[in-house]
């Protein structure tokens, strides 16, 4: 890799290296997981079960907004001021709908097409996890993101032939690739911190 | 014959064409940076390029004069925020940059 794209990639990458994303993800998953749980195993048409349903799209949403700002704040307070800001390109990749329906596609052929292992939740929940995380990981050059999402898909499809209970298998998908980010992240972020001490003054004195 | 009569190959007259402000290392290593984002901040180009503060801020001040980037300052909190952000005519130098490169190193 020349160093041009060697210093590029770097940063893209520094968007990811301080872990606080996948922090923030790790913990939206694992939430989700234990919500689909709970929609796997409460009783149907108990008030617990209803619940669980009506949660699942208000936590996504909610999770979303939850992470964003979590990042957003987070960054504001304790990285910047100690290794500086970038603001990243907003203008939207205009494959970005091609980036997104290429894994959905893949997933509604396999449900419609296969009859046996690969028609499972836990199948599909590993799928779209692996192809978004390696995605960003081989962009990034970031290995741990790589290797979670080889886990969850690795996971998803060994769910699938332990014959799991549908709703099941994919919760534990998403609780178990939620806790491995929480740990990389947590993992990531401690080790951030403690390589870069908050300035005591000004960062930007000596700049004239 | 003398070296005024022997100009240099004709292979090689790309490389002295190459822009020389955009060609020092650490001007080539803040315009590589800006070119992949939108901005970025003081902090931010003098940790990734490893120069000390005096340095970077000589380097920014040349790059602004050629109008090869836009210095902003601002302050974030209680913190001041100097923001740098390539030019279009930082943008084209460093695309017509990297195609006399590839051409001089032949990739």
């Amino acid at each position: 890799m020349d160093n041009i794209t060697k210093i590029q990639k770097q940063t893209f990458r520094y968007y990811y290296q301080d872990g606080l994303a996948e922090l923030a993800v790790g913990v939206l998953f694992t939430v989700i997981g234990l919500n689909l749980w709970l929609v796997s195993s409460a009783p149907q048409g108990t008030p617990l079960s209803l619940a669980a349903w009506i949660a699942l799209p208000i936590l996504t949403m909610g999770g979303i907004f939850w992470v964003q700002r979590f990042v957003k704040n987070h960054k504001e307070s304790q990285v910047h001021p100690r290794t500086g800001y970038i603001a990243y390109d907003t203008q939207p990749n205009p494959y970005r709908w091609l980036i997104m329906g290429i894994p959905l596609l893949v997933a509604l052929l396999a449900i419609i097409y296969s009859d046996s292992w690969l028609n499972h939740e836990s199948v599909m929940g590993g799928i779209l996890l692996c192809l978004i995380l390696v995605s960003i990981g081989t962009r990034v050059n970031l290995w741990r993101l790589i290797g979670i999402g080889i886990f969850g898909l690795v996971l998803g499809i060994t769910l699938a032939f332990l014959q799991i209970n549908e709703h099941s298998g994919l919760a534990i998908t998403y609780a178990a690739a939620g806790l491995a980010l929480l740990l990389s992240g947590g993992v990531a972020w401690r080790r951030y911190l403690s390589q870069n001490p908050l300035p005591k003054d000004d960062p930007e004195a000596g700049n004239d | 014959m003398t070296e005024k009569e022997h100009p240099i190959n004709e292979s090689w007259a790309g490389l002295a064409s190459v822009d020389k402000l955009i060609h020092e290392p650490a001007r080539l290593a803040v315009i590589t940076i800006l070119d992949s984002v939108e901005s970025a901040d003081f902090l931010y180009l003098q940790k990734a390029t490893g120069l000390t503060k005096g340095n970077l801020s000589i380097h920014l001040q040349k790059l602004e004069e050629a109008k090869l980037i836009e210095i902003q300052k601002t302050f974030q909190g209680k913190y001041p925020r100097t923001l740098c952000k390539l030019t279009l005519k930082g943008k084209q130098g460093f695309k017509i940059y990297k195609k006399q490169m590839k051409g001089i190193l032949g990739k």
